[in-house]
């Protein structure tokens, strides 16, 4: 018996031998686990067109609700006439029909344009087509800012500045 | 030399047809009763008064410089388009309403006043 026990104890000891294990006199400390943290990833919010321009209209609402001045600007345009007695009064007509065109225009923006229009339709055929624009207003406080005279073109660039609690106050229609 | 101001009125027709002015109408004349409201200067015009030239004479001379003055005052648009199939034709009247005025001469300039109206 005690023969197979000392073998057993001898077979151990060469395992471990073999094994190579040896105790450390100094031990490491114990590493800590570490968690590898999951990266998320998260799809991209899909906006549609139309959600966009309803957005930056939203913007552009709230841009002018909080302005307080309203700009109006439009550029009109005159032709010298023919039968005129020197360069300089066709400069000077020139210029009249270029601010009257201004003020229409400008008219147009403030209070809008009646139109009528007349087709007339005979053997499946367009004979005669008529359109009328009219204007009707009166404008206030515009001023011309730039002038140029080409080619017996004169343009005028007017603008008009009004502030938005009276433009309210005459054309909310 | 500060001469006593007198009060005039001004008021202004326009004509354009097919983007050419066909007819302008510059109305100066002497007002036949005085504005008691307050004024406000408008304008001043560079040029001397004439000797023997009438305060009416000296306007209708400037009448281009007294134009630009008031260009900021209330003008009445009406515009008309006709489009056919092959001509159009286009017209334009511009109506400045009529403002008073008075003018006050100094030895180079005169001064344009307007009135203050109640509303403002």
């Amino acid at each position: 018996m005690k023969m197979k026990s000392l073998s057993l104890y001898f077979m151990v000891i060469i395992g471990l031998l073999f094994a190579g294990c040896t105790i450390s006199t100094n031990p490491q400390p114990a590493k800590v686990p570490v968690v590898k943290k999951k990266k998320v990833i998260y799809a991209k919010k899909q906006v549609s067109p139309v959600e966009k321009n309803i957005n930056t209209k939203k913007k552009e609402l709230a841009f002018l609700n909080s302005n307080p001045i309203k700009e109006f600007s439009v550029i009109g345009e005159g032709i010298a006439p023919r039968n005129t007695i020197s360069p300089a009064q066709a400069i000077a007509l020139a210029k009249r029909a270029a601010v009257a065109d201004a003020y229409r225009q400008l008219g147009a923006k403030l209070y809008g344009v009646r139109v009528n229009s007349k087709e007339t339709v005979k053997d499946a055929a367009l004979n005669n087509s008529k359109i009328i624009t009219q204007v009707n207003g009166l404008v206030k406080d515009a001023y011309i800012t730039e002038t140029s005279f080409k080619n017996g073109l004169y343009r005028v660039k007017m603008e008009l500045k009004i502030n938005s609690k009276t433009w309210r106050r005459i054309f909310s229609y | 030399m500060l001469q006593a101001d007198a009060e005039f009125i001004f008021s202004y027709k326009l004509c354009v047809e097919n983007a050419q002015a066909v007819n302008e109408q510059i109305y100066i004349s002497r007002a036949m009763t005085i504005t008691n409201t307050q004024k406000k200067f408008t304008c001043k015009i560079n040029k001397k008064l004439k000797k023997n030239e009438t305060i009416l004479k000296y306007l209708r001379n400037n009448k281009q410089s007294l134009l630009k003055c008031f260009q900021k005052n209330t003008k009445y648009i009406n515009s008309f388009y006709e489009g056919n199939l092959k001509n159009s034709y286009s017209q334009i009247t511009i109506k400045m309403t009529p403002i008073r005025f008075t003018v006050k001469f100094n030895n180079d300039f005169a001064i344009i006043d307007t009135f203050k109206t109640s509303a403002k």
